[in-house]
C-alpha cells in the first residue's frame, strides 16, 4: 500500500484522526497534512489512533514533531491512542514521550 | 586521443574504436541479475554475439538486429559467452536468423562442458526461482582446450569448405606469468582475441576488437554477495585483476564494456580494478554461494532492515526531541542545525524504498540474490551517511556505533568473510558492570560542561545541545544484578554483546520497565545470560525479526538467544560460548 487512510472524527472539543496503512518517506506528507490542518486549528485537543499504523519510520516522528509544536504554541499537547507497541518503544526512546502524550498502547497493530 | 574513442553508444550501430571495418551494436539492460548486456559486432568475414543474456524480448531485438546486418552481407555467425552462467548463457540457441545461417557458439572449455551436462551450479541457474533450464544449445567451438598447444592453430570447418582458425599465442607477462591468448581473423586484416580471466568463474574470458574490451562480469567479481558464487576462485581473481591491469596499460585498448551496465574508458576501468584488487586481496577463506547461503543472507536481510530501521528511527527521533526543546527555547537556528546533523530523510528515504522492495520481493518471484545486493546497496549507503563527522560531534556514539556494526557485520557476512568476532572477548560479568555503570552515569550527570561553556553564548549551546542528545532511557532503570561467583569469559566479542544487551534492556525501558535483573550463570562450555523484570515484558515490542536477528548472530558465534515466554511475562536467556583456557 502506497497511501494512507485518514479518517476525521470531530467530537465535542476534540478531533481524532485514525489512520491506517505504514507511515514512512511516502506516505508522510498525507499524515502532515491532515495532521497540521487539524492542529493548526483554533482550538480543541487532537488525538491521532494509531492502532492500524504497522509501522511508523523517522518521517513520521517529523510530522509528530511538527504537530507537537503548533499545538504546543496554544498550550495543547499532541494525544497519542491505540499505540503498537513496537512504535511506542521507538517513541519512548527518542524522547518523545516528554512532550507527546501517550494514551493507550496495544501489543499489535491492527488489520 | 579522440574522446569518442572512449565511449560507446548503447542500442545504435557505431564503429569500434581501433578498427576500420568493424561496427559494433551493444544492447545495455538496466543492471540485474536476471540478464546482461549483449555485444553485437559486425566484421567483414563474421558477426559475432557476444554474451546473448536472458531476456527473451532482447533475443528477438538481437535476432532483428543481425537479420539486418545478415541481409546486407551474409555470414557466419559466431556466438561467444563471457562465461556460462545464466544470466548471459541462457538465450544461446534463442535466435530466430535467415534460413541457412550458419552459427557457432564458442565458450571456455569449463562452460561449454557446463552447459553440456546442464550444470546448474556452474551456471548458477539455482539462483532463479522460476527454475529457468540451462542453455542446452550445442558449443562445439571450445575456447581453451586442455589439448591445444601453444602456436597450434585449431580449425572448426564452415560449409562452402570455409573454416574458422583459432590461433593459440599466449602472452609472457612481465612477472614471469603467462596470459592465455587465443586470437581468429575477421577478415580485413581485423581480428578478435581472447584472453582466459578467471576469477568471477573459471570459465570467464575477455575478448578484444581493435581498441575494445568486452569484460563480462570480472569488474564485479569482489562484490559482497557475488564473490564465493559456484567457481568463484580468490587466487585466479586476483591473477587475472594483474593480468588485465597489464592489458589496459598497453596503449591500444581504450574503452572497457562490462556485462552489466555503461561502457567506461580504460583508464575509468583500471582506477576501478585497482580498487577491486585491494577489496580482493582480503577475500581469504570466502565461504561459497550457494542456494541455502542466499536463502539466510535473504533472511539475515530482513532482519537487519528491521534492526537498522529501529535504530535510526531512534536515532533521528532523538534528535528532533533535542530540536523541540531548542524550539521552546527560542533556539530556531540551534534546532535546525541539531536536525541538519544527519541527513534524516535520505536515510528515511533509503530505507522506506528498501522496505518496499522487500515487501515487493516476498510478493513476487524475484531472485533472493538481487535482496541480498540490494541490502549492499543500502548498507553501503547508510554507512557513508553515519560516517560524517559532524554526526559524531553530537550524537550519541553508542546508539550511531551499534548502528555501524550491524552494517558492517552484514557487508563481511555477504562477502562470504567468516563472521567478525576479532574484538576483544567478554569477561560477562565485568560487561554487564560495565552497561550499568553506564545507565548509572547516565542518571547523575554533573554540570560542569554546562558551566564552563555558560560565558559564550554558541559554546553554552552547542553543550546544551548534547546535553539534550546524551538522554539515556536506560537513567531510569532500578538493576538488580545477581552475578554468579565464577569465571564468565565468553568467546564472544565484548561490543557484539554489549550491542545486544544495551538493544535489550533498552527495549525494555522503551516499554515502560523500569526493572531488569540480570542473572550470569556458567556451565562447563556456556556463560548463560538472563535478563528479567518484575513487570511485564511483551516481545512484540522488540520486533520478531529484531530478535530473530540475535539469535542468528549469536547462533553464527556458537551461542543462541532465547525468549522464554511466561505468564504476561518473558524472560530473554543468552547463552555463549565460554572462553576455553589455553
Amino acid at each position: 500500500m502506497t497511501e494512507l487512510e485518514i479518517t476525521l472524527q470531530h467530537l465535542e472539543s476534540m478531533v481524532v484522526l485514525h489512520v491506517v496503512g505504514a507511515v514512512d518517506s511516502n506516505t508522510a506528507p498525507q499524515l502532515q497534512e491532515s495532521l497540521l490542518r487539524a492542529a493548526e486549528g483554533p482550538t480543541g485537543a487532537v488525538e491521532l489512533d494509531l492502532a492500524e499504523v504497522p509501522y511508523m519510520s523517522s518521517a513520521g516522528l517529523r510530522v509528530l514533531l511538527l504537530a507537537a509544536k503548533a499545538l504546543q504554541k496554544r498550550g495543547e499537547r499532541l494525544r497519542l491512542i491505540n499505540v503498537p507497541l513496537h512504535i511506542y518503544n521507538v517513541l519512548n526512546l527518542a524522547g518523545f514521550t516528554s512532550f507527546i502524550d501517550i494514551r493507550a498502547v496495544t501489543p499489535q497493530p491492527r488489520g | 586521443m579522440r574522446k569518442d574513442s572512449m565511449k560507446i553508444e548503447p542500442n545504435v550501430w557505431q564503429k569500434v574504436p581501433g578498427t576500420n571495418f568493424i561496427e559494433i551494436f551493444p544492447f545495455i539492460t538496466k543492471p540485474s541479475i536476471v540478464s546482461s548486456n549483449c555485444y553485437i559486432l559486425a566484421a567483414p568475414e563474421a558477426i559475432l554475439i557476444i554474451d546473448p543474456g536472458a531476456s527473451p524480448k532482447q533475443t528477438k531485438h538481437i535476432s532483428e538486429t543481425v537479420s539486418a546486418a545478415l541481409a546486407a552481407s551474409a555470414r557466419p555467425v559466431l556466438v561467444f559467452l563471457t562465461h556460462c552462467h545464466q544470466d548471459h548463457s541462457q538465450e544461446a540457441g534463442g535466435f530466430e536468423l535467415p534460413a541457412g545461417t550458419e552459427i557457432k557458439r564458442f565458450a571456455h572449455e569449463a562452460g561449454a562442458e557446463a552447459l553440456e551436462r546442464g550444470d546448474r551450479k556452474l551456471t548458477v541457474a539455482y539462483l532463479y526461482p522460476w527454475r529457468p533450464e540451462v542453455c542446452r544449445a550445442p558449443f562445439d567451438c571450445r575456447l581453451f582446450v586442455s589439448t591445444q598447444e601453444e602456436s597450434k592453430v585449431l580449425a572448426f570447418e564452415l560449409t562452402q569448405g570455409r573454416r574458422i582458425e583459432l590461433h593459440s599465442e599466449p602472452i609472457s607477462m612481465p612477472d614471469g606469468s603467462m596470459l592465455k591468448r587465443l586470437w581468429l581473423p575477421l577478415g580485413a586484416d581485423e581480428r578478435l582475441e581472447i584472453y582466459h580471466t578467471p576469477g568471477h568463474s573459471p570459465c570467464s574470458i575477455s575478448l578484444r576488437v581493435g581498441s575494445l574490451l568486452v569484460l563480462g562480469d570480472l569488474p564485479f567479481a569482489a562484490n559482497p554477495g557475488l564473490c564465493g558464487l559456484d567457481g568463484w576462485n580468490h587466487a585466479d581473481l586476483l591473477q587475472t585483476l594483474r593480468k588485465v591491469d597489464w592489458l589496459l596499460e598497453t596503449p591500444g585498448i581504450t574503452v572497457c564494456c562490462p556485462g552489466h551496465g555503461y561502457s567506461v574508458s580504460a583508464e575509468s576501468m583500471r582506477e576501478k580494478l585497482h580498487l577491486m584488487e585491494e577489496e580482493a586481496r582480503n577475500l581469504t577463506d570466502v565461504q561459497l554461494m550457494n542456494a541455502e547461503r542466499i536463502g539466510a543472507l535473504k533472511s539475515y536481510v530482513d532482519e537487519l532492515l528491521e534492526e537498522t530501521a529501529a535504530l535510526f528511527t531512534i536515532l533521528s527521533g532523538r534528535l528532533y526531541t533535542v530540536s523541540y526543546y531548542l524550539s521552546l527555547l527560542k533556539e530556531e537556528t540551534a534546532a535546525n542545525r541539531v536536525i541538519a546533523t544527519l541527513d534524516i530523510d535520505q536515510i528515511d528515504r533509503i530505507l522506506s524504498e528498501f522496505r518496499r522492495f522487500v515487501e515487493a520481493f516476498n510478493a513476487s518471484e524475484v531472485p533472493e540474490l538481487t535482496v541480498v545486493l540490494k541490502g549492499v546497496q543500502v548498507a553501503r549507503s547508510l554507512q557513508q551517511l553515519l560516517s560524517e563527522e559532524r554526526v559524531k560531534q553530537i550524537f550519541d556514539l553508542s546508539l550511531v556505533g551499534r548502528a555501524q556494526r550491524r552494517l558492517a557485520d552484514f557487508l563481511g557476512m555477504v562477502r562470504g568473510l567468516q563472521f567478525l568476532n576479532a574484538e576483544t572477548p567478554s569477561a560477562v560479568n565485568e560487561l554487564i558492570a560495565q552497561i550499568l555503570m553506564r545507565a548509572q552515569s547516565a542518571h547523575v550527570r554533573d554540570s560542569t560542561d554546562l558551566m564552563e561553556a555558560v560565558e559564550d553564548e554558541q559554546s553554552f549551546l552547542d553543550a546544551l545541545t548534547r546535553r539534550l542528545a546524551a538522554h539515556s532511557p536506560l537513567r531510569d532503570i532500578e538493576f538488580e544484578f545477581a552475578p554468579t561467583a565464577q569465571q564468565t569469559n565468553a568467546a564472544v566479542g565484548a561490543e557484539r554483546l554489549d550491542d545486544i544487551l544495551t538493544n535489550l534492556i533498552e527495549g525494555m525501558a522503551g516499554i515502560g520497565v523500569r526493572h531488569v535483573r540480570i542473572v550470569t550463570d556458567v556451565s562447563p562450555v556456556q556463560v548463560i545470560i538472563r535478563l528479567s523484570s518484575r513487570e511485564q515484558i511483551n516481545p512484540a515490542a522488540f520486533g520478531k525479526l529484531r530478535l530473530d536477528l540475535y539469535n542468528r548472530t549469536l547462533g553464527w558465534l556458537g551461542g543462541s538467544f532465547e525468549c522464554s515466554q511466561q505468564i504476561g511475562s518473558a524472560e530473554f536467556i543468552i547463552r555463549l560460548p565460554a572462553l576455553q583456557a589455553v
